[in-house]
C-alpha cells in the first residue's frame, strides 16, 4: 500500500508478539510530555504541522497475521467438539431462588448450572494464566526480577506483582510482600504460548507421561505445572540462559467455557496436548494354546 | 489513554525502584542483592529509554481507522459465516438423534453414553505450511484406548 506512511507502515509490520501495552504507553508518555515541552521556536509553519498531528494510541495489538492454533480449532476441532460434546437428554437444573442457602454433605460445592446445547456454546479456551511464587522474594524482593522477566520472555506481557495476602511467620512471610508474578494471556498472545508450550517444551521435558486422565477441576478448567528445569527449555530462555540469575518453576491454568472435566480435556487435546491414556481394552485370554494376537504382540 | 494495565509498569517499576541505593557507588554500578544481572534486568525493564511517540497527520490517521475498520469488517463476515455454518450443522445433528430416539430407544440410549476419558488421537496433528522432519511416527503405538465392551 503505497499511500500509507512510514509510521503506520512500521506499525503494520510490528511482530507477533509486540511488548504489551503498558510498557509502551508509559514510555510514550513519557516521551509526548518531553517533546511538549523542548517546542521548537522555529518556523510558524512547522509548530502549525506539529500542532496538526494526532498522537497515535496503543490499543490492543497490531498483529494481522493468522493463528495457527486459531484456525486449528475453528476448523477442525470446533465442529467435532460440538458433535462430542452433544447431549440430546439435556434437562435444566431448578433455578435456585434469591437468597435460598443450599448446603451439600461433605464440603460438596454447588456447580454452576450448564447451558442447553447449542451452536453457540462449544468448549473454548477463554484464557491461560502463568503464575510463579519465588521463595527467594522472601529474602529480597530484587530476587524476583529473575522470574519476572523470565515470565515476560516467555509469555510477551509484562507481568503483574503479586503481594502476599497474610504472614506467615513460620516462612517469614509478612503481609503485602512481593512474592510472586502473574500474567493473564488471551487471544494471539494465548495461542502462541499454548503452540510453543505443546511443540517445544512438553516434548522436551524428560519422563513427563502426560497429564493425568482425571485432570481438571470438574468446572471446565485444566491447570498444570512445571518445575525449573521447564523453564530453561522455552527458546527465548535457552538462547540466553546465563542471564538470568534464577530459574522458577511456574504453573499454567487453562480457562475454557467448558462445563466438564472431560469437554475440557476433549478441547485441550485438541490442540494435541498429551494426556495419559489407559489401556481400557477387555482383558487378555491368557491361554497357553491360543495363537498369539496382534494386540499381544505389539503390547 | 486509562487502560487497565497502564499502572502495570508503573507500579512495578516504583516496587523496584523503592531500595534502590540512590547515589551509585564509587568504582562500579550498584549490584541488587549481591547479583549484577538483577541490575541488568532491572534497567531493561524499568528504565529504559523511552521510546519518540507515532504521530499522524489527520489524513494518515483516517487511512489508518479506515484500514482498522475494514480489517474488522472482514473478520466478522468471516466469525458470522462461522457460526452461520455451525448452526446448520448443529440443527441437523439435532434432527438426527430426534430420529433416532423416534426409532430405537436401544440404539439412542447407546449412542448418548459418552466414554469419560475421550480424547483426540495424539496423530490429530496442527496443520503447518511445511512438513515435519518426521513425518510419521512408526515406532510409537496408536495411542487411542480400545472401545468399551
Amino acid at each position: 500500500m503505497a499511500s500509507l506512511t512510514r509510521s503506520s507502515r512500521v506499525l503494520m509490520g510490528m511482530t507477533q508478539q509486540p511488548l504489551r501495552g503498558s510498557l509502551i504507553n508509559n514510555q510514550i508518555r513519557l516521551a509526548s510530555t518531553v517533546t511538549a515541552t523542548t517546542a521548537k521556536k522555529g518556523a510558524a509553519t512547522k509548530e502549525a504541522k506539529q500542532d496538526d498531528s494526532i498522537l497515535l494510541e496503543h490499543k490492543g495489538d497490531f498483529t494481522t497475521g493468522v493463528s495457527r492454533l486459531r484456525e486449528h480449532y475453528r476448523n477442525t476441532v470446533q465442529d467435532d467438539l460440538m458433535v462430542l460434546t452433544y447431549s440430546h437428554t439435556f434437562k435444566p437444573k431448578a433455578k435456585i431462588p434469591e437468597g435460598v442457602r443450599v448446603e451439600l454433605k461433605g464440603n460438596k460445592h454447588i456447580k454452576p448450572a450448564p447451558k442447553a446445547p447449542s451452536s453457540r456454546h462449544i468448549p473454548e479456551l477463554v484464557k491461560i494464566d502463568v503464575h510463579c511464587m519465588m521463595k527467594e522474594a522472601l529474602v529480597s524482593k530484587y530476587n524476583l526480577l529473575s522470574g519476572f522477566m523470565a515470565i515476560q520472555s516467555i509469555t510477551g506481557e509484562m507481568p503483574e506483582i503479586i503481594n502476599s495476602k497474610k504472614g506467615v511467620h513460620p516462612w517469614k512471610l509478612r503481609a503485602g510482600n512481593p512474592i510472586g508474578c502473574k500474567v493473564t494471556l488471551k487471544g494471539d498472545k494465548m495461542y502462541q504460548f499454548l503452540d510453543k508450550l505443546v511443540e517445544v517444551v512438553l516434548p522436551r521435558m524428560k519422563e513427563w507421561p502426560g497429564l493425568p486422565e482425571s485432570a481438571g477441576d470438574a468446572t471446565g478448567n485444566i491447570g498444570m505445572g512445571f518445575p525449573p528445569s521447564a523453564m530453561s527449555l522455552f527458546p527465548e530462555i535457552e538462547n540466553n540462559f546465563d542471564m538470568f540469575p534464577r530459574m522458577t518453576g511456574f504453573d499454567v491454568t487453562f480457562t475454557t467455557t467448558a462445563n466438564t472435566n472431560l469437554d475440557a480435556r476433549l478441547l485441550l487435546s485438541g490442540f494435541n496436548m498429551p494426556f495419559q491414556v489407559k489401556d481400557r481394552s477387555a482383558p487378555k485370554v491368557k491361554d497357553a494354546a491360543a495363537a498369539p494376537s496382534i494386540e499381544s504382540a505389539s503390547a | 489513554m486509562s487502560s487497565p494495565f497502564a499502572r502495570t509498569a508503573l507500579k512495578a517499576a516504583n516496587l523496584m525502584r523503592a531500595g534502590a541505593p540512590s547515589t551509585p557507588k564509587k568504582g562500579g554500578g550498584t549490584s541488587l542483592n549481591g547479583e549484577p544481572r538483577n541490575d541488568l534486568i532491572k534497567k531493561v525493564l524499568f528504565d529504559a529509554p523511552p521510546r519518540p511517540p507515532v504521530r499522524f497527520s489527520s489524513e494518515d490517521m483516517t487511512r489508518h481507522e479506515t484500514i482498522e475498520r475494514a480489517w474488522k469488517l472482514v473478520r466478522q463476515q468471516q466469525k458470522q459465516a462461522q457460526e452461520e455454518g455451525l448452526a446448520k450443522k448443529f440443527e441437523m445433528m439435532r434432527k438426527a438423534n430426534a430420529e433416532l430416539e423416534a426409532t430405537s430407544s436401544q440404539l439412542f440410549k447407546h449412542s448418548q453414553t459418552k466414554e469419560r476419558h475421550a480424547v483426540f488421537p495424539r496423530q490429530l496433528r496442527t496443520l503447518t505450511d511445511t512438513p515435519p522432519k518426521q513425518v510419521w511416527n512408526y515406532r510409537e503405538p496408536a495411542a487411542t484406548p480400545a472401545p468399551k465392551a
